[in-house]
């Protein structure tokens, strides 16, 4: 700009030109109109779906009020569940966090083959859960999966394992499929935050003589803290809201050993068709999600001031 | 960069150092300078380790998929495995025959053909409205001010937190009423309830950060509002909007819940519940269930190759969902 300070074009208003405000207007309501419609109503009409007895294919609705979410609250699969879900999304997300992490790390140290690596890293990320639950299951398959037959040849175990009929191992195994899933995202996050911690700290801590494992915990650490912050909200929300492998893997068992919140709120939608107290589980973890995500972005928030 | 680095800082002349730093003796000295050695020969025998087990983590899995997918069926059910099969292609061919036949799906690998058509429309129709909405909306937010246009691009982020499943419900009654339930417009509503806000959010950030001057130019100039952004900023944004109709087509391709839930048809099949349900017949053949899912893992693959730059400003920027 020139010194003469000129007023700014924006704010210069053509005869017969629309104003700002209106152009921006017309701009936005599509896309808004589009969010309101496809987002904040089916929102609203969920909570009035829940306050109602509604079974699939009935054409009458009874109002129940709060009566769906009392009944959820105290049905007997409800704790379990939670439990089941936030121990899930607790695995996802330590795991996710030690292999990003890493992978990150070792990337940001300069070798040969480390841009190529970095190149194809992306690719597990890119698979939906539907066809990572199909690998894993290959995988882990008792009677012809590859993972047996290695095992097997190592003389690790004698006999194949039916790693599918314990739901514990199966809630490992999808945990460890949704982190393989997940990681690459992580590892790239990582690594974009790695590249902007200054060289002149890690010199000086090298100077006073502090080492590796000092540098990375006094250093690198704390300036990742926002990554891992971002990094664990994505992972922690996609272990919350799992669905597809357990829907193709498990159908919430052995028993009830894999039924997740989600799980338990399609099965009673679009299983046993009660269309209300269906939505009433998902709103409860709707809220349940707004609460991490909240918690997360107010720690988010403190460690700027920090 | 650390050998050299290293070398400089702690071998360097004593006299810049601070005076605390007690001076060395030539045998103390030839000490370091050999556990200096050893170190980098640790570390890098270290690191080897670690790239492979990172190069294990990342591609075992693939390779166990392909390997099956790429094998005859005695070879998949041999125990142990056969480890490096020659390569055979039959169950690749298995499922596209069924492409250029008009014969009805007789079992569930001949759905994976009409699943990747139905997808292929819905996400391209999807990123196509996510990038003319987003594009008009996104840059309405990151150029121009009017009530709302700081505070509704925030809603929009936090709106990025409610889960599919809260809209599950809604949309399966709505979209049933209408008579849409097993039509690719239901899901393309559907998607697009999950990509627009994300979308809106990059595309305001991408805007912001192309410099302002060629707009102001354009405006003095005489160019009208209108003009000056489908002429000036929207070629400017191109590479943007690609990444955003990308990542659309990627979201909804990979979707699993809307479709499986709102397209239950065998005519109206998408690709996810496709595969997923060669699952339930993996006992007949494996190698259809690997092919297939490889078959439908590809777009995102490539487009995933292509946008990851993008992807990682994005999330940085604020968002916290994919």
């Amino acid at each position: 700009m020139s010194a003469i300070s000129l007023p700014r074009p924006r704010s210069r208003r053509r005869r017969g030109e629309v104003p700002e405000s209106v152009f921006g207007y017309g701009l936005v309501a599509p896309a808004l109109l589009v969010t309101l419609a496809l987002l904040a109503y089916p929102l609203g009409y969920s909570f009035w779906v829940s306050l109602h007895d509604v079974t699939l294919g009935a054409a009458h609705w009874r109002w129940v009020g709060l009566d769906n979410y009392r009944d959820v609250l105290s049905d007997p699969l409800f704790k379990p569940a939670l439990l089941r879900t936030l121990l899930f999304a607790f695995a996802v997300t330590v795991v996710t966090l030690a292999v990003g992490l890493g992978f990150a790390l070792l990337l940001d140290d300069d070798f040969r083959g480390r841009n190529l690596l970095r190149g194809i890293l992306i690719i597990p990320w890119s698979l939906s859960q539907v066809m990572l639950a199909l690998t894993f299951g290959w995988i882990f398959n008792s009677t012809y999966g590859p993972l047996n037959g290695l095992l097997k040849q190592f003389g690790v175990i004698d006999e194949y394992v039916a790693w599918f009929a314990d739901g514990k191992v199966v809630m490992g195994i999808m945990a460890l499929g949704l982190a393989w899933n997940l990681a690459p995202l992580a590892t790239l996050l990582f690594l974009s935050a790695l590249q902007t911690v200054p060289r002149e700290l890690h010199k000086a801590a090298l100077v006073d003589g502090a080492g590796p494992l000092r540098r990375f915990a006094l250093i690198t650490l704390p300036w990742l803290r926002e990554t891992v912050l971002i990094v664990t909200i994505l992972a922690a929300l996609n272990g919350f809201l799992v669905f597809a492998p357990i829907y193709i893997l498990t159908g919430g068992g052995p028993g009830t050993d894999t039924t997740l919140l989600s799980w338990w709120g399609y099965e009673t939608g679009f299983r046993n068709l009660h269309l209300g107290e269906s939505a009433a589980i998902f709103y409860v973890m709707t809220v349940l999600v707004g609460a991490i995500a909240l918690l997360t972005t107010w720690a988010l928030g403190r460690s700027k001031d920090a | 960069m650390s050998a050299v680095g290293d070398r400089v800082v702690t071998g360097g002349a004593p006299t810049q150092r601070p005076p605390r730093a007690p001076l060395m003796s030539d045998a103390e000295r030839a000490r370091m300078r050999r556990r200096r050695a050893f170190g980098r020969r640790l570390r890098r025998v270290l690191r080897w380790f670690a790239v492979a087990a990172m190069c294990v983590w990342v591609f075992a899995p693939f390779y166990f998929l392909l390997l099956v997918a790429f094998q005859t069926k005695a070879d998949s059910l041999r125990t142990p495995p056969v480890w490096f099969p020659k390569p055979d292609f039959s169950n690749f061919t298995k499922i596209l025959d069924h492409a250029f036949s008009s014969a009805p799906a007789a079992n569930p690998s001949d759905l994976i053909v009409p699943g990747i058509r139905n997808s292929a429309i819905v996400a391209i129709s999807v990123a196509l409205l996510n990038v003319v909405l987003g594009a008009s909306a996104g840059y309405a937010f990151a150029r121009l001010r009017f009530r709302g246009s700081r505070a509704i691009p925030l809603a929009l982020l936090g709106s990025q937190m409610v889960p599919a499943f809260a809209l599950l419900v809604p949309y399966y009654i709505v979209l049933r009423n209408l008579g849409l339930t097993n039509t690719r417009l239901g899901v393309v509503i559907a998607e697009l309830s999950i990509t627009l806000p994300f979308t809106i959010w990059l595309l305001r950030s991408y805007f912001s950060n192309v410099p302002v001057d060629l707009e102001r130019a354009a405006r003095i100039d005489g160019c009208g509002r209108l003009q000056t952004f489908l002429r000036v900023a929207l070629p400017l944004a191109r590479p943007g909007l690609i990444a955003v109709g990308l990542f659309a087509f990627m979201v909804s391709w990979n979707d699993f819940l809307f479709q499986v839930i709102l397209n239950s048809n065998v005519d109206a099949i998408m690709i996810q519940p496709a595969i997923a349900g060669l699952y339930n017949v993996r006992e007949q053949s494996f190698g259809i269930m690997a092919a297939g899912s490889l078959l439908a893992a590809l777009p995102t693959m490539v487009f995933a190759l292509v946008t990851q730059r993008y992807l990682v400003r994005g999330l940085m920027s604020g968002a916290g969902k994919v």
